[in-house]
């Protein structure tokens, strides 16, 4: 018998939602960890890319059936590069994402890259996203730059290629499975139960689970930039006593 | 007990409900039953499209000429004997004696119930 990270998770969702079939309960975990990915950017990966002459554009490969949702920084040689818009440049958006709406189904945008002023006064250069998966940088790596590589921090959420596959061959790193387990569980069990003329349908349950996993994702969403560590500061919370 | 996998499987597991056994001389024809099958299947796409996932494709077995027995019918395990119960149902449903008129409409309100209820 073979025990796969993700059994934890599929058999107690079965035992709680009789009828289930295995094709929609791998759709509606693919779609709870996608918005939990999302929402909170638990998610994150670091890529070196080496710097190259006269080259301002640099593709970054993302593991097998994943998609970037965001990039958290740029650093090179242990230090963090500003994106253009945060120092005045004329980008789309501040955080150096493209967004949704100029980007072109084939992948395209629609700026005018030459418009945008990269070029800071301080002799760094800045970084920004024009189109998916490809970063630019405001002028070309000098030799000295280029002796260190640029580190691209990215969140990242599955893919949709992941729906041709059962989750137990999904690239999500394995202790994820263990370490989210209650907050995918409800997930999964808010969105079975909230569908309609379904044998296991449940406004009630929907609504309990649907809370926790809304809960859930707040904490994880602060307490991702923070770690894992006790003695960090935990979630903000309302102070008591007013 | 069969596996309710192929189109045969089906056909045998209606006709033992129906007491409909003996070949040569059945009072349900292959292309009647094919036909709730199908009308059957179509139903299950209607209340329960999540059967039918990834791709929506609804099985249909085609009756004109010989019926190919062999053909097998996607369907999760869990739900294939209300589709056996749908069968029958609806052969039944052209019988007018008054007991098998009810048994017919229990057998379909079978089928519904399984389809949307756990306790069925």
């Amino acid at each position: 018998m073979s025990c796969a990270s993700t059994d934890r998770l599929l058999q107690s969702v079965r035992v709680h939602v009789p009828g289930v079939t295995d094709a929609l309960l791998n759709l509606e975990t693919f779609n709870v960890l996608d918005e939990f990915f999302r929402r909170t950017s638990a998610w994150q990966l670091e890529i070196p890319i080496e710097l190259v002459e006269d080259q301002t554009e640099y593709a970054f490969p993302t593991p097998i059936n994943s998609e970037v949702v965001r990039v958290i920084g740029v650093s090179h040689n242990n230090i963090p590069v500003a994106a253009a818009g945060s120092q005045g440049a004329l980008v789309q958006s501040s955080l150096g994402v493209v967004q949704s709406e100029l980007v072109f189904p084939d992948g395209d945008v629609n700026v005018a890259p030459d418009l945008s002023n990269l070029d800071l006064p301080s002799g760094v250069f800045s970084w920004a996203i024009y189109r998916p998966d490809y970063l630019s940088i405001s002028t070309p790596a000098d030799e000295e730059q280029r002796k260190y590589p640029m580190v691209i921090g990215l969140a990242l959420t599955v893919g949709k290629s992941c729906l041709e596959e059962d989750c137990e061959e999904w690239d999500v790193p394995e202790w994820m499975w263990s370490t989210y387990f209650q907050d995918w569980y409800d997930g999964c069990l808010a969105r079975l139960y909230a569908m309609p003329a379904k044998p296991w349908a449940s406004p009630v349950h929907a609504q309990y689970h649907g809370k926790r996993f809304r809960n859930a994702m707040a904490y994880r969403k602060q307490e991702v930039p923070r770690g894992f560590a006790w003695a960090q500061p935990g979630p903000w919370r309302f102070p008591r006593g007013w | 007990m069969p596996a309710l996998e192929t189109v045969g499987q089906y056909l045998d597991e209606a006709r033992r409900l129906l007491q409909d056994e003996y070949s040569g001389s059945y009072r349900y024809p292959d292309k009647d039953l094919v036909e709730a099958l199908n009308i059957g299947l179509q139903e299950a796409r209607r209340l329960r499209p999540d059967l039918f996932l990834p791709l929506f494709e609804v099985p249909f077995v085609d009756t004109a000429g010989t019926i190919d027995k062999t053909t097998a019918i996607t369907l999760d395990p869990m739900y294939r004997s209300s589709l056996v119960y749908y069968i029958v149902g609806r052969a039944q449903l052209r019988d007018d004696e008054p007991t098998v008129d009810a048994r017919a409409g229990s057998l379909l309100q079978k089928f519904l119930g399984q389809m949307l209820t756990i306790a069925s």
